[in-house]
């Protein structure tokens, strides 16, 4: 694994510089929002404030269910590469098979002697070709598809298609993701209790109008799928 | 009365005032899209820096047929996904979460959770100024903890895994489908009229989907169109269902 030492230390200087455009992206939106919210009052207060909860609660489940992936990918790339490739769009698994399809069209195994610096160069191109036209796609789509639903909503007097939009897609992406799982018992079991939780904590974060419980609400459900999973595993041996 | 006021007082948080509305129609969304458009512009050139770097001041250099195989390769497993996937997730995310979602990651598994969250929970639509501002507060702040956490992972990963009992290891690979399906029944609480009405209107964007991702999947061309074939379906069918609502209402308003 000489070529990821070698080319650790330069991959993290860029690792550097690509995820600050990340945080500055994301500052520059949230700050259009707090001083949008300043001027017109949309959220109060303690609503920012559960938003920001959630926001960072409901990071660490996903995040821990890749850990074990995303250190695979460590030793096949180095920490470097890792750390640019996940916190720069791309997600570990996809990263890792992007790597691995990169190496392999150029007929290299990961560790041998002939994944050379040349090779490696040629993963990092495959890794970040694999998730940058999605950068092109929102820079040309966005802006014209807000437009026309401005537009859509000038139109219409009454009721309005946007509710209907967002609840469709929603569950259009939910339902399809979904069964992905449907095929294991432990799995459907893990669902299935989730569910039942987020519906108890959800009523009980109502009674006692308690916004923390609600924004850890997705994380204490996601607890009792891991549990429920792993106490149906073990069962069934 | 007092029910009306109530109504009326949670329209006016939903909308807003008119004169906050004309300012997110003529100063807020032209700003997410100067943001959105100028740092995804720079992070394109941005990401291919190190590749350039090693090939051509290092000289690292692979053969240009390795390039030539890597990309079409790459093309025709990402091309779909790449030109229907934002759009699919936009409805939800909204233009903002959709430009942070698509430079930061992890869509499917932390931006999509955490709008879903904040807006059924808040009882906020996206095209709202109250579900953009939200929206964009919640996944900046996700965007934030997952760099954290990436961190720790990557410099003290190998320390964690061995410190956690195997058994916790493994429970993690049942974290998305509880996930999916707390979401779920997030959204079916987060109705005005009850879970169970909730349930009933999600219902066949469920079946439908759930449908769609059989069929889809017995056919090997489509594998890459999937998602964005379901959701489109979907929203096709809540065009439907939005016609059918209006003409009811036209019919109440002519009794």
């Amino acid at each position: 694994m000489d070529t990821i030492k070698i080319m650790n230390g330069s991959i993290w200087v860029f690792a550097v510089i690509l995820i600050a455009m990340v945080i500055v992206q994301s500052l520059m939106f949230l700050r259009l929002a707090l001083n949008y919210n300043k001027k017109h009052q949309v959220l109060t207060r303690e609503e920012i404030s559960q938003a920001t909860k959630t926001g960072a609660v409901s990071a660490v489940g996903p995040a821990f269910s890749t850990l074990t992936i995303a250190l695979s990918l460590i030793v096949m790339v180095g920490s470097g590469a890792t750390f640019m490739r996940c916190g720069v769009i791309g997600a570990p698994v996809w990263e890792l098979m992007m790597a691995q399809f990169s190496a392999s069209a150029a007929g290299v195994e990961f560790g041998s002697a002939a994944f050379t610096p040349a090779i490696f160069t040629l993963c990092l191109f495959g890794m970040t070709l694999a998730s940058t036209p999605y950068f092109l796609n929102t820079m040309i789509t966005l802006k014209p598809l807000d437009k026309a639903l401005v537009k859509s909503q000038k139109k219409e007097n009454g009721r309005s298609f946007m509710p209907y939009m967002s609840s469709a897609a929603m569950m259009g992406l939910l339902g399809y993701s979904i069964v992905d799982y449907f095929g294991n018992v432990a799995s459907i079991v893990a669902g299935i209790a989730a569910g039942i939780v987020m519906f108890l904590i959800g009523k009980l974060a109502k009674k006692l109008k308690n916004n923390t419980l609600s924004s850890f609400s997705m994380a204490i459900a996601m607890i009792f799928a891991m549990i429920a999973g792993q106490i149906v595993t073990v069962m069934m041996g | 009365m007092n029910e009306n006021m109530n109504k009326a007082a949670e329209v006016e948080i939903n909308t807003g005032s008119e004169e906050a509305k004309k300012d997110y129609a003529e100063h807020f969304m032209p700003a997410v899209h100067r943001i959105g458009r100028g740092t995804m512009g720079i992070s394109l050139v941005l990401v291919f820096l190190p590749v350039l770097y090693f090939v051509l001041i290092k000289g690292y250099r692979a053969p240009l047929s390795s390039y030539i195989s890597v990309l079409v390769g790459i093309s025709s497993i990402g091309m779909g996904m790449w030109l229907t996937e934002p759009l699919a997730y936009w409805p939800v995310l909204g233009s903002a979460g959709t430009y942070i979602g698509y430079l930061s990651g992890n869509v499917g598994a932390m931006r999509f959770p955490v709008a879903v969250n904040l807006q059924s929970t808040m009882k906020a639509d996206i095209n709202t100024p109250r579900g953009q501002v939200v929206t964009i507060v919640g996944i900046v702040s996700s965007v934030f903890a997952n760099l954290i956490l990436l961190l720790i992972f990557v410099l003290g990963g190998e320390w964690l895994i061995s410190v956690l009992p195997e058994v916790v290891m493994a429970s993690f690979a049942f974290v998305m489908v509880g996930l999916l399906s707390s979401m779920m029944v997030m959204r079916f609480s987060g109705n005005k009229e009850g879970f169970v009405k909730g349930f009933l209107e999600a219902f066949p964007y469920l079946a439908l989907a759930i449908i769609l991702k059989f069929v889809i999947g017995k056919i090997a061309v489509l594998a890459a169109w999937g998602m964005a074939i379901t959701v489109a379906s979907c929203i096709l069918l809540g065009y439907i269902f939005y016609k059918r609502d209006s003409k009811k209402d036209a019919e109440n308003a002519a009794k």
